[in-house]
């Protein structure tokens, strides 16, 4: 069947998937993790099972966010550092923020 | 299909309760009702009867090619006393359960969920081929109890000691006395609190049973059914097999990319699965929070839609306690399976708002339960 996307949530489809993969590459390459960017699913959990990240590995995850998009994640904040897309939550919040 | 068996725990329980058949075990599927129970998972704990999985002892010189035959994941790097979460496919690619294998050194426990255990048995003999291993169906002679919540792990160390504190996340030990009876207790768990699995002889039911119940008062515990466990796992995003795994072609479908070991082969379902990687996968699973109404709950299968084109369909569906909303999982066609995007879905004659959301739904109370720190007493 074809279908198309609107042209709205066509562009709100790229925005995210531009941040999703930046910060799947980022993630693969400062924790130099075995997976592929595109290996790793949107909602792929960071602890636990998923990615099976540590608490160590947060202190990287929230520089490797400040480095990448030049956002503070607060240690404290473990609702944004649960799964690929609530990393992507935050940083698209913190875009809209300073934009 | 088997005859339907009865969780053992049936014979003995004295609190009021509804039933149902889960794997083809008639298991109790709620107790106080549902918002109790939900309540008592959320913010203190609940006691569940997981009599419903199945569980095979694998032992034997080929018990680890044997296993790995069977899994999705690669057992060969799991030390003893540690356990994985992955899947049992067909041939076909699709999921027959999701199942817990656990490393006793030269055995593996197998805990199923998602599919009568007669099927599963069937599936681990074909497995075996000639291999030198030998298969026990523990699913009718083993009992599982499930101890979930912000404060399960207190109530275990009030029960077992201070080494609960220090289980980590699919650990497991064994010789643990709950009751006088010795239990195995795996840390895991579908809710996305604390949560602990513990073993135990089918004849001691009772005896573990009572002792969960009465150590669990101080803490505010209640036995809790199927129901709200499905409820709390799809809150959080745990695969329950009946709905969405029943749904998908494949794990790839459903997130779990990372969960496929690409090093290791010749397990059953590999050659589909793999062919699959290759191509784009035409559904993803997502997300919807239903912001068009309160209290409507969308029908399995219900159409998700934009501008009336069709791009997928609820496969999974409750009343989420915590948001105060319904929510759902869709399976929507891959280039509109992300967050943040409007769609209707279908209901009866209305089309009602819904939203694209991250996993997990909650915001668990365990993330901010520190055990060395906080008592359920003193919160």
């Amino acid at each position: 069947m074809t279908r198309k996307l609107s042209e709205s949530m066509q562009d709100r489809v790229n925005r995210r998937h531009e941040i999703l993969t930046a910060i799947k590459e980022e993630l693969v390459e400062r924790l130099e993790l075995e997976f592929a960017p595109h290996d790793i699913d949107d909602d792929t959990f960071l602890f636990g099972g998923g990615l099976q990240l540590d608490s160590i590995d947060s202190m990287e995850i929230i520089i490797g966010m400040q480095s990448r998009f030049d956002v503070m994640i607060l240690e404290d904040d473990v609702s944004s550092l649960r799964t690929i897309n609530t990393l992507a939550d935050f940083v698209e919040s913190q875009i809209q923020v300073t934009s | 299909m088997s005859n339907v068996w009865k969780s053992p725990l049936s014979g003995v329980l004295l609190q009021e309760h509804t039933t149902g058949v889960v794997d083809n075990c008639e298991c109790p599927t709620q107790f106080a009702g549902q918002e109790a129970e939900y309540r008592a998972i959320r913010e203190s704990v609940g006691i569940s009867d997981n009599c419903h999985y199945g569980k095979f002892r694998i032992s034997g010189s080929d018990a680890l090619d044997v296993v790995n035959r069977l899994v999705m994941g690669d057992v060969a790097r799991l030390p003893i006393g540690r356990a994985t979460w992955t899947f049992m496919l067909r041939e076909d690619g699709s999921m027959l359960c999701d199942v817990y294998v656990l490393c006793l050194g030269d055995d593996y426990l197998l805990f199923t969920e998602g599919s009568d255990p007669a099927y599963i048995a069937e599936a681990i003999y074909v497995a075996t081929g000639d291999g030198s291993v030998k298969v026990e169906n523990l699913t009718q002679t083993v009992a599982i109890f499930a101890v979930d919540g912000p404060f399960a792990w207190e109530l275990l160390k009030e029960l077992v000691g201070v080494k609960m504190l220090g289980l980590r996340y699919l650990e497991y030990v064994e010789q643990q006395l709950i009751g006088g009876v010795a239990t195995m207790i795996l840390r895991s768990g579908k809710t996305g609190e604390y949560g602990y699995q513990i073993a135990l002889p089918i004849e001691h039911v009772e005896t573990v049973w009572n002792a969960l119940l009465n150590a669990g008062v101080d803490f505010d515990a209640q036995p809790v059914g199927y129901d709200v466990l499905t409820l709390c796992r799809l809150e959080n995003r745990f695969i329950n097999m009946h709905c969405e795994g029943a749904a998908s072609k494949n794990p790839l479908e459903l997130n779990c990319r990372v969960m496929v070991d690409q090093e290791k082969d010749e397990y059953c379902g590999y050659q589909s699965l793999t062919d699959s990687m290759s191509i784009k996968v035409e559904n993803r699973i997502i997300g919807i929070r239903i912001d068009g109404s309160d209290t409507d709950v969308p029908s399995i299968g219900s159409e998700v839609v934009s501008e009336g084109q069709v791009f997928g369909k609820i496969v999974n569906a409750r009343y989420s306690p915590y948001l105060g909303k319904p929510i759902a999982l869709a399976l929507i066609a891959s280039e509109a399976a992300f967050v943040g995007l409007d769609f209707s879905v279908v209901h009866g004659p209305q089309h009602l708002a819904a939203k694209t959301v991250s996993a997990p739904f909650v915001f668990n109370k365990s993330m901010t339960v520190r055990p060395q720190e906080d008592s359920y007493r003193n919160r």
